[in-house]
């Protein structure tokens, strides 16, 4: 990387994380002076056009606009999930984002990431959380979106994590003359190419270790050519499951089931109301 | 394409498990739907009765393999179910067959008193803890391994705080609850450190893997393997609460209902310390202790350590207990350590007979522990505490009863004459004439540790015997026992004399078990690593280096190998 994109990356995080504390209410729910809002929006904005020139498009066009819909989207649902008043729309927003990113696996070709993501979070925890909410909430707005607790740990704290990760895609970008997909790239190699771009000796025993760890079902049939995989992606991934885990699988299977039941024979606080109790049993007839 | 498809055989061999797990659903379907007007007592001993036909239903399929006749079978009953996933033979079977026992008894101690609401939910929770147990047994690869653990565990924890009207329960239950999924989180990072330093999940497999080239040199120098060693060994000393894992053990055995702790004592542990034993010397036996000495660094030391530790802890604190259960919870703990002796003497002897006192010394402790805690269960009943003070008198009312406990407390201290003293003397024999001279000293301090502890544990025993038979009767006066109490504590002291005035045929019987499966010497190492669906790329030329040996070429999942005829020692 050239330190002029370090100059900017760090301009972004110390930019941005100044006009994002200016922008956060204040802890004790007062006011803020309208000026020290106008800064903190002219800071976050410098902060966001350097962010834009740090940007590198993708290349092919309907890959792309796909990318850019789906990142783009998730972006919005995510900022929106914050800034939504009513929890139960935090929520939904929130389920926005993870479809969003689950089209993000998608378009790098993970599927199952993807199927497992929507399952996952789309399907278990945010009817959780949606369960939470209309059984704890009460009435009228809550204290929190008055006021920010502690928000310069908050900002800090969120502008280092985005800094570590601007530095690792800024690190990570493929030099000039590399493909993308070179093999001797070591530095983001696929399974099969972990040999070759860690300079490896065929027959050595690191090199068998590599050889017996990469099982058929994390290979690509379209990228290496070689593999004898049940299927492709997801298919192969099912293929193994079902063949030669199928006691794993269905031990997981029993496992959630008998914690299932469990957890309502548990949970329940009062003996269940039984029709003995409630009212009298019918006459024998 | 060519696929792995289990065939009708495998199922077949799974029959017990398969009934089980359907029995329990069709138990709780029965308990929401036929039964419901009915009161909690009344559904508590009917699903109970189902539940042992359950039971035994599943103990009549293990035998199902054998009565279908099937062609392949003869010749194919040692060999690995579900690609590898699950083992059958001898070893399962009769270790099926005996958890299935202990189980339709600790079922028929459950219908003692009404002890909660759901009944349904409590049995099916009962056989499916039981399932697990099963396949922990069989289990021959670590994802199995693991699942069946939690499958067991993650039932036992709810069947622990099922007691609801009794806060001690939920803090019994808790407490399992916590230490049991820190411990899980532990041992998963342990297997997965095994997985990443072997590239196989398949026990043997490990240990071809691991198997050095010329002389073993233990994990010298290997700081993953030590990691992942003792990774292992805190998942698996808190199933078999071994000293540094063990405070849950007191809080839940006290807390839980007294047939789960029953369970908890018996089933839980024997499944678990047979598993210990299978992953120790299957998978991590090339770790097991340098050349030179087996106190070099290797696993060995450390499951001295631990046994030493855990068999003097629990002795100890035992003399402090007043509540039974709990004195129980602490002399389980006790004879884990002596148990791990036991475990010690099969990896370093590596012959095949060395587990079978160990098989050996888990029967006889289960029979006595179903008793002990029956006992408990019937204080409980009549006088809603279990506190050792509770039982004065009882001798002297109950002389049939009172007899059989004071057989079950002196085998349990190991007195010659009853099934207990020839479960220590064949472990500690066998630990003794492991080896040669340079083993001889570490086992010498084991085994001696192990008498003295046998010693100190006649103390806190003989304060139940003397409760029973030299104080007068206090409180409450207890009501006569069921039925299910009294087969109960007469069955498993009829073990305890049995074994004890006739030990050879239990022994015979498991050394057999042990020479079967225990310790397999993988003698097709190419079939082994190739079952395991890794797919091998060919190398250049045969390496020299023999230390991390490949499998064969192109195996995989597209080429199962033929199931061979195995030297069957068994003759049925």
């Amino acid at each position: 990387m050239d330190i002029f994109e370090i100059v900017r990356a760090i301009a972004v995080i110390v930019l941005g994380a100044s006009g994002t504390w200016l922008l956060l209410p204040h802890r004790h729910g007062r006011i803020k002076p309208a000026r020290s809002t106008l800064v903190g929006v002219v800071l976050s904005g410098i902060a966001l056009i350097c962010l834009a020139t740090l940007w590198k498009p993708p290349t092919t066009f309907l890959a792309g606009a796909f990318f850019y819909l789906f990142a783009l989207s998730s972006l919005a649902g995510a900022v929106l999930t914050i800034t939504s008043r009513n929890p139960v729309y935090s929520a939904l927003w929130f389920a926005a984002v993870v479809l969003s990113t689950a089209g993000l696996f998608l378009l790098s070709g993970a599927q199952f990431l993807a199927a497992g993501t929507i399952i996952v979070y789309a399907g278990a925890i945010i009817v959780t959380f949606l369960f939470v909410i209309m059984l704890a909430q009460k009435e009228g707005r809550a204290t929190y979106d008055r006021m920010a607790r502690s928000p310069g740990r908050a900002t800090a704290t969120c502008f280092l994590l985005f800094w570590s990760l601007l530095y690792a895609l800024i690190a990570l970008k493929t030099p000039p003359g590399l493909k993308p997909d070179d093999a001797t790239d070591s530095r983001l190699a696929r399974g099969s190419n972990l040999l070759i771009a860690k300079g490896i000796a065929p027959n050595t025993p690191e090199a068998s270790v590599v050889h017996r760890a990469l099982s058929p079902t994390n290979r690509l049939p379209d990228i290496d050519p070689g593999t004898t995989a049940l299927g492709r992606h997801v298919a192969g991934l099912g293929g193994t499951l079902y063949t030669d885990h199928l006691v794993t699988v269905e031990l997981v299977g029993a496992l959630l089931f008998a914690a299932l039941i469990g957890a309502i024979a548990i949970a329940t606080p009062k003996p269940p109301i039984r029709p003995v109790q409630s009212n009298p049993p019918p006459p024998a007839s | 394409m060519p696929v792995n498809a289990p065939v009708l055989f495998d199922f077949i061999h799974l029959a017990p498990e398969i009934i089980l797990s359907l029995w329990g659903l069709f138990v709780v379907m029965i308990d929401v739907a036929l039964l419901r007007r009915r009161s909690s007592a009344t559904r508590g001993r009917i699903l109970g009765v189902m539940s042992i036909i359950g039971a035994l239903a599943a103990l009549a399929s293990i035998y199902l393999p054998d009565m279908m006749d099937l062609g392949h079978a003869a010749s194919n009953v040692e060999e690995s179910l579900f690609q590898g996933t699950i083992l059958g033979g001898l070893l399962v079977e009769r270790l099926t067959a005996l958890l299935l026992i202990l189980l339709i008894f600790v079922i028929a101690l459950s219908t003692t008193w009404d002890l909660t609401e759901h009944w349904g939910e409590y049995y099916a929770l009962l056989l499916w803890a039981t399932v697990g147990m099963i396949l922990l047994i069989a289990s021959e690869e670590l994802l199995t391994l693991f699942l069946t653990l939690e499958m067991m565990t993650i039932c036992l924890y709810i069947v622990t705080a099922f007691e609801k009207d009794q806060r001690r329960s939920a803090e019994g239950g808790l407490k399992y609850f916590v230490y049991g999924s820190v411990s899980s989180a532990l041992f998963l990072f342990g297997l997965s450190l095994l997985y990443g330093l072997t590239g196989t999940t398949r026990l043997a497999a490990i240990g071809l893997a691991l198997a050095p080239a010329h002389t073993s040199i233990g994990l010298v120098g290997n700081v993953a393997g030590a990691m992942a060693v003792l990774l292992v060994l805190v998942g698996f000393g808190f199933k078999i609460s071994a000293v540094p894992f063990h405070q849950w053990a007191p809080d839940a055995y006290e807390g839980a209902p007294a047939p789960v702790s029953a369970w908890l004592a018996t089933g839980s542990k024997l499944a678990s310390i047979v598993a210990l034993m299978k992953v120790l010397v299957q998978a991590l036996g090339p770790w097991a202790h340098g050349v030179n000495d087996i106190s070099s660094p290797g696993w060995v030391g450390i499951v001295a350590v631990i046994s030493a530790l855990t068999m003097t802890y629990g002795n100890f604190a035992a003399l402090a207990q007043k509540n039974l259960k709990r004195m129980l919870a602490y002399s389980s703990i006790a004879h884990a350590g002596y148990m791990l002796v036991g475990v010690l003497a099969v990896v370093v002897g590596a012959g095949k007979s060395a587990a079978g006192p160990v098989l050996f010394y888990l029967v006889v402790y289960s029979a006595a522990n179903i008793g002990a805690f029956s006992i408990a269960a019937w204080l409980y009943r009549d006088k809603g505490t279990d506190q050792i003070e509770d039982l004065n008198g009882l001798g002297l009312k109950y002389p049939i009863l009172g007899m059989c406990v004071l057989l079950l407390m002196l085998s349990l201290i190991g007195l010659p004459g009853l099934a207990g003293f020839w479960g220590k003397f064949f472990m500690f024999s066998e630990a003794l004439s492991q080896g040669d001279d340079r083993h001889k000293l570490t086992f010498l301090w084991l085994v001696g540790l192990g008498l003295m502890n046998s010693v100190i544990s006649a103390f806190y025993y003989v304060r139940v015997l003397r409760a029973m038979f030299l104080r007068p009767s206090t409180g409450r006066p207890l009501q006569a026992p069921t039925l299910t109490i009294r087969l109960a504590v007469i069955g498993s002291a009829a073990v305890a004399l049995i074994f004890g005035l006739y030990p050879q045929p239990l022994s015979t019987e498991t050394d057999a078990m042990a020479e079967s499966r225990i310790f397999i010497t993988p003698s097709r190492p190419a079939e082994l690593l190739s079952v395991s669906p890794v797919r091998v790329v060919p190398r250049p030329n045969a390496s020299d280096d023999t230390r991390l040996r490949a499998g064969p070429i192109g195996g995989g999942p597209s080429a199962p190998p033929e199931p061979t005829p195995v030297p069957d020692s068994r003759a049925k």
